[in-house]
């Protein structure tokens, strides 16, 4: 709520990043906003990948008041839109709070004081110290140095509140978050029981007054069966978090030393309090579960170095290993598919700019760069590559496009496009073109040829990052058996590279396939593998 | 509908390449994390206004463990359908 940013200026920047005009990505933000609109009303929900969700939920008639006469009447059933964030959306936006963890805290403690949250505001503060003045035990510790949330404490044992107070001030100075001030009675507890169990692990030292009067009242447990049970876990965690100042620990590391005379003044009193209040049997709970270790705060233990290099060189020989072993037939493969596209290349690319300049029928010009084709061994189809392209867009635009319902995109071929072209168009990989060629087996006989205006129906990817999804992978591997199919059948000899290029994209391509294949073949492409 | 379909629409609408218009959309997204990263809040015509606000501290019950525990504060994603939204899908059909 503190910020905002234009419409326009949002524009502004979205052009900038993109290279658009600035009519354009506004004209595209608006149809984006319609076509969620429409998904709405269609669908229901709308997903918008890396966002959220767009939801209609439906709201059931109720009563209500009307606000300006204050008479009742009936709210109509509707529906509400609802948009729920994604998780690394709701991560992203929590990062200022992310490294701060739910903390388990015994019943008898206090809703501690916050500092600094937005959402607090001057009314509440206000209102709030008039009431914490009201419990006459209360009255004492409650020199407010901090601003108590929520209602008064219904319960007993506001004797943390003195601590607070000193504290607060110190706190905003150093590392810990400002909402972690008001924590600080858990945490000089926590360091409590651990200097407690360091030096007095079975309660040796006499009376528990004895060894209130040592240190700060770090905990609300009951300091006999804390002291036993808490882990050295809690010794790691508390170490970033806690704030008191042990006067003789030295084990315990601490972030903001505090004067230790107002420690001594405030601790025998609201030391002796807790202790008969404190009867909890939850105590023993608390030791163990009650902390989440967190070792982002805390220096990183020494064999977790060792244990990462050791894994990082199993890494390194396995990456060598396999790419010594896997490396010799696939560089051969894909050389060979790579060298008769550029062969293609050059070839067509003469006879293309021979017939396109006088007016030449389409089809001629497209059927004569396929004859070439033919003859080398190619992936790439009629027309030229590059070139072709730009020319392609220019004319795409003059063809009708529709939409299929089944995840499909409807494209009309134009002057000098190619499978492999197209594919590098919608899906900026130009090997995945038999998947539009499968797609089309009907339309298309020879993988080779396409026509201009011939209209191709174009998968449209399931995912919504760039990768293929499983069964996208398993269409393009399916793509590249009836490829292999009918090069073998027409007699082209590195028909099997298809094969193995089919083995790529879905390890059990086969096992899909009803028809049998050439039993080398298989092997050849099994092998390789 | 889901993200491949509204890529599918806007790439149909604007005769786009199905890559082209996924990248273009990543952008604005992008664009509409930055800002509520940083506690911007944005309005889109016809759509709505985006913006975040920040859940103070509470205490919760656990159950499993029978114990209160101290949930931290919390900056989350607020979205508001503006008018135009709201009159046009009230009455559909869910």
């Amino acid at each position: 709520m503190s910020e905002k940013v234009t419409f326009q200026e949002l524009i502004d920047s979205i052009a900038e990043q993109t290279n658009n005009s600035k009519k354009f990505t506004h004209d595209f933000l608006k149809d984006l906003v319609s076509v969620i609109n429409s998904g709405l009303e269609r669908d229901g929900s709308v997903n918008i990948a890396g966002l959220g969700k767009f939801k209609l939920r439906r709201m059931n008639e109720r009563e209500g008041y009307n606000p300006q006469t204050g008479e009742k009447m009936t709210i109509e059933a509707h529906n509400k839109v609802v948009f729920k964030p994604y998780k690394g959306l709701r991560e992203l936006v929590n990062a200022p709070y992310s490294d701060e963890d739910p903390k388990m805290i015994d019943e008898d403690e206090t809703v501690a004081s916050q500092e600094d949250i937005e959402d607090i505001s001057e009314e509440e503060k206000v209102s709030q110290q008039p009431p914490s003045d009201e419990p006459a035990e209360v009255t004492d510790e409650e020199e407010e140095g901090f601003i108590p949330t929520g209602p008064p404490p219904t319960v007993k044992s506001d004797v943390e509140d003195s601590e607070d107070s000193t504290e607060e001030d110190r706190d905003t100075t150093g590392d810990q978050a400002p909402w972690d001030a008001g924590e600080d009675e858990e945490k000089e507890e926590e360091v409590k029981a651990e200097k407690k169990e360091q030096e007095d692990p079975f309660g040796i030292s006499s009376s528990e007054e004895g060894k209130e009067a040592d240190e700060d009242v770090v905990e609300y447990r009951p300091p006999d069966e804390e002291e036993q049970e808490s882990s050295s876990l809690d010794q790691h965690l508390d170490k970033a978090k806690k704030e008191g100042k042990q006067e003789t620990d030295e084990a315990v590391e601490q972030e903001q030393p505090e004067p230790e005379e107002e420690e001594v003044e405030t601790e025998p009193e609201p030391a002796e309090e807790p202790e008969p209040v404190m009867t909890s049997d939850s105590g023993s709970k608390v030791s163990r579960d009650s902390y989440i270790p967190s070792f982002k705060k805390n220096q990183t233990p020494p064999w977790i170095w060792g244990a990462a290099a050791v894994i990082g060189l199993l890494v390194i020989v396995l990456a060598i290993w396999f790419f010594s072993s896997g490396n010799g037939a696939d560089q051969q493969a894909e050389q060979s598919i790579a060298s008769t596209q550029t062969q293609s290349e050059e070839v067509t690319e003469q006879p293309e700019s021979q017939t396109t300049r006088p007016a030449t029928s389409e089809e001629e010009s497209v059927s004569e760069s396929s004859e070439s084709d033919s003859q080398s061994q190619s992936q790439s189809q009629s027309g030229t590559q590059t070139p072709g392209q730009s020319t392609a867009q220019e004319n795409a635009s003059n063809q009708p496009q529709q939409l299929q319902q089944n995840g499909t995109v409807t494209r009309s071929v134009a002057r000098g496009q190619t499978l492999w072209g197209l594919a590098q168009k919608e899906y900026e990989d130009p090997y995945l073109w038999p998947w539009i060629y499968d797609a089309n087996k009907a339309s298309i006989r020879n993988p080779d040829i396409i026509l201009v205006g011939q209209t191709l129906s174009i998968p449209v990817p399931d995912e919504a990052n760039y990768g293929l999804s499983a069964t996208d992978s398993l269409e393009v591997a399916v793509g590249y058996v009836e490829t292999y199919r009918w090069y073998k059948n027409n007699g082209q000899e590195n028909a099997k590279y298809y094969l193995w290029a089919a083995k790529i994209y879905d390890q059990n391509v086969f096992d899909h396939i009803t028809q049998p294949i050439d039993e080398d073949d298989l092997a050849f492409a099994n092998r390789v593998r | 509908m889901n993200n491949s379909d509204v890529v599918t629409a806007l790439a149909e609408n604007w005769d786009m390449s199905l890559a082209e218009t996924r990248r273009l959309l990543d952008t604005i997204v992008n664009t509409f994390k930055e800002n509520l990263a940083q506690g911007t809040s944005f309005t889109i015509p016809e759509l709505g206004t985006f913006d975040t606000h920040t859940r103070s501290k509470r205490r919760a019950y656990n159950p499993h463990y029978e114990q209160f525990m101290m949930l931290p504060p919390k900056r989350v994603v607020d979205f508001r359908p503006s008018k135009g939204l709201k009159e046009d899908l009230k009455d559909v059909e869910l």
